[in-house]
């Protein structure tokens, strides 16, 4: 859900779709399992240091390839471009540092956990990532709803003009959105790293699967995007149970047919 | 029009001349280009930026692998070899109106999220469909025996599929259907009160692309004799393409050709220099394109262009 919302927000505000997000969600993941590895003590600590690796990921793509390319006609589809390429470098790197073999990081969390109607067995590492996500949205909400910035961010999203005539700093509002987006999926990462196991192609599935959040939510609609990534979670889990192996595919249809839906009722 | 005569009498002379890696090469680079100019038509001139086309490629591959299984054939310069690649085009032809029935009416962001879903579920039933396509475990084609020159068939096979693409690119190019795609690429709204059939136009753009990506696919498969839906589907080559279009040139004829020889000759060095790190390089060099050239190799020619004509007034 976190990834997805930084997805939506990029969407909503600057028009950006980021192909890059399933991967910096991934190399949250990756970051908290070599820090885990490295120190044995509770993965939580190192949370921080995900939405860290993932601000400045961000804020280093943002530098390089984004703040080049807003002044451009053809803006959407360059920008889709080069986080694709940005995609394709980070998943590399990836594989490169650590390697094609799947981790996972096997902590306390994993272990202990509530039992439930005596063969339900809930690990505790889902309530914390339950926590952190609704922490993580209470966040959000506060800082678009209650700051100036957030102000700003909806004021740009919008009407881009009108904003810059108020006197809002487009550029630096631009920026930190960026970042912001791209913690939330340093966050998200950290959360994939403790409930799932993980290799270097997996970011293509996560970028896959946020996009089925956000197309059935809507682009740049944030509570269509909380809303959609429930609907998908329940999805997941349904085709998980009943048949594992149709689990993508349910999951492809869907984005199919919402988008179907969606662009019968807009056109 | 001579130039392009000399270009092609020139491949096709080519594998009389060089060994059989450097043969492969060649055969790379004109199925890239093939690629980019099917990605070129939907992509160039009707402005779709569709990150869906490796299904095209996939399923024109499994589509003649499975033919050419089915019929044991070992001969390739066969009439049943042909018969795989027409197929694998009419089944990319009929995915591409499938596809354009769910996307077409999409724009920007989500025709791009539509094509890629759609990509991606077509690459999952072939992954699963195991009875027909063998799932993950991938289809051996039938090995032809080789032959001196004949090893190569499906070298001449890709040279006359380059040929037609570039005929069917060339007559678009200059036909009043080419006139009707750029209007609608330049503002849709317009062209459609001036009376422009866009959902036609946008619909048969997509299905040609589709129809050529799919016979690029069928000889992708005659030529690697194994694949597997990672290899038949692969994302990387689909940007690949969009790439190659851009930096010879989206929409113009000649732009999958300069794009698709400079980017592959690339992609290749890299390969045989860097295979661990290949795609990384891949990457940033793909990146440094959009930043430096966002139109592509005409920027230069308009630049230098522009440089002339001031150096002009400036005698004068």
């Amino acid at each position: 859900m976190l990834m997805s919302i930084g997805i939506s927000l990029l969407f909503g505000v600057m028009k950006i779709v980021n192909f890059a997000q399933g991967t910096i969600v991934l190399l949250g993941a990756y970051i908290l399992y070599t820090l885990e590895s490295q120190f044995k003590i509770n993965p939580l600590v190192f949370m921080p240091a995900s939405i860290l690796v993932g601000t400045i990921v961000g804020y280093v793509l943002y530098l390089f390839s984004i703040t080049p390319l807003i002044k451009r006609k053809d803006f959407e589809n360059q920008t889709m471009l080069v986080t694709f390429a940005a995609f394709l470098v980070l998943q590399n790197m990836i594989l490169l540092i650590w390697g094609p073999a799947p981790q996972a990081i096997v902590s306390i969390f994993s272990v202990t956990g509530l039992h439930l109607f005596g063969h339900v067995f809930l690990p505790e590492s889902y309530f914390i990532t339950f926590i952190a996500t609704l922490v993580g949205l209470l966040l959000l909400y506060f800082v678009l709803f209650k700051t100036n910035f957030g102000r700003a961010v909806r004021a740009i999203s919008q009407d881009v003009s009108g904003a810059m005539l108020m006197g809002i700093n487009i550029n630096s509002t631009y920026m930190l959105s960026f970042a912001l987006a791209t913690a939330l999926a340093g966050a998200g990462g950290a959360m994939v790293g403790l409930v799932y196991s993980f290799d270097p192609n997996f970011g293509f599935t996560l970028l896959l699967i946020s996009f089925g959040i956000v197309a059935v939510g809507g682009l740049g609609n944030l509570k269509g995007t909380a809303i959609a990534s429930i609907i998908i979670g329940i999805v997941q889990s349904f085709t998980q149970y009943y048949a594992i192996t149709y689990t993508n595919g349910v999951i492809y249809a869907t984005i199919l047919l919402a988008i179907l839906i969606r662009g019968r009722l807009t056109h | 029009m001579s130039p392009y005569i000399a270009i092609f009498a020139f491949l096709t002379a080519l594998p009389f001349f060089l060994n059989e890696y450097e043969v492969s090469i060649v055969f790379t680079i004109m199925l890239y280009i093939v690629l980019a100019s099917s990605w070129n038509l939907p992509g160039g001139y009707g402005g779709q930026y569709s990150f869906g086309h490796y299904a095209f490629i996939g399923i024109g591959a499994y589509t003649a692998a499975i033919l050419v299984t089915l019929f044991h054939v070992n001969n390739y310069w066969g009439f049943y070899s042909i018969l795989g690649i027409v197929a694998g085009a009419t089944a990319s032809c009929v995915l591409a109106a499938l596809i354009a029935f769910i996307s077409l009416p999409l724009r920007g962001a989500y025709f791009t999220i539509a094509t890629l879903a759609s990509a991606e579920l077509m690459r999952f039933i072939v992954e699963n469909w195991t009875s027909v396509t063998r799932g993950p475990y991938g289809i051996e084609l039938p090995v032809p025996p080789k032959i001196s020159l004949v090893e190569f068939p499906t070298y001449f096979f890709m040279l006359a599929l380059l040929i037609i693409s570039f005929i069917i690119t060339f007559v678009i190019d200059k036909s009043s259907f080419g006139l009707a795609l750029k209007a609608i690429k330049q503002d849709e709204s317009l062209a459609e009160v001036c009376g422009v059939n866009v959902k036609k136009y946008r619909l048969l753009i997509f299905m040609i692309g589709g129809a050529l990506a799919g016979a690029a696919g069928a000889l992708f498969a005659y030529n690697t004799e194994f694949i597997n839906p990672t290899s038949a589907f692969d994302v990387t080559t689909n940007i690949e393409m969009i790439f190659m279009t851009i930096l010879g040139g989206a929409g113009t004829f000649y732009g999958p050709f300069i794009g698709g020889v400079i980017l592959s000759l690339l992609d290749q060095l890299v390969l045989a220099n860097f295979p661990y790190i290949h795609l990384l390089v891949v990457g940033i060099v793909l990146i440094l394109f959009v930043l430096l050239l966002p139109e592509g190799i005409p920027t230069i020619i308009n630049r230098l262009e522009r440089k002339e004509i001031k150096l002009n007034q400036t005698n004068r």
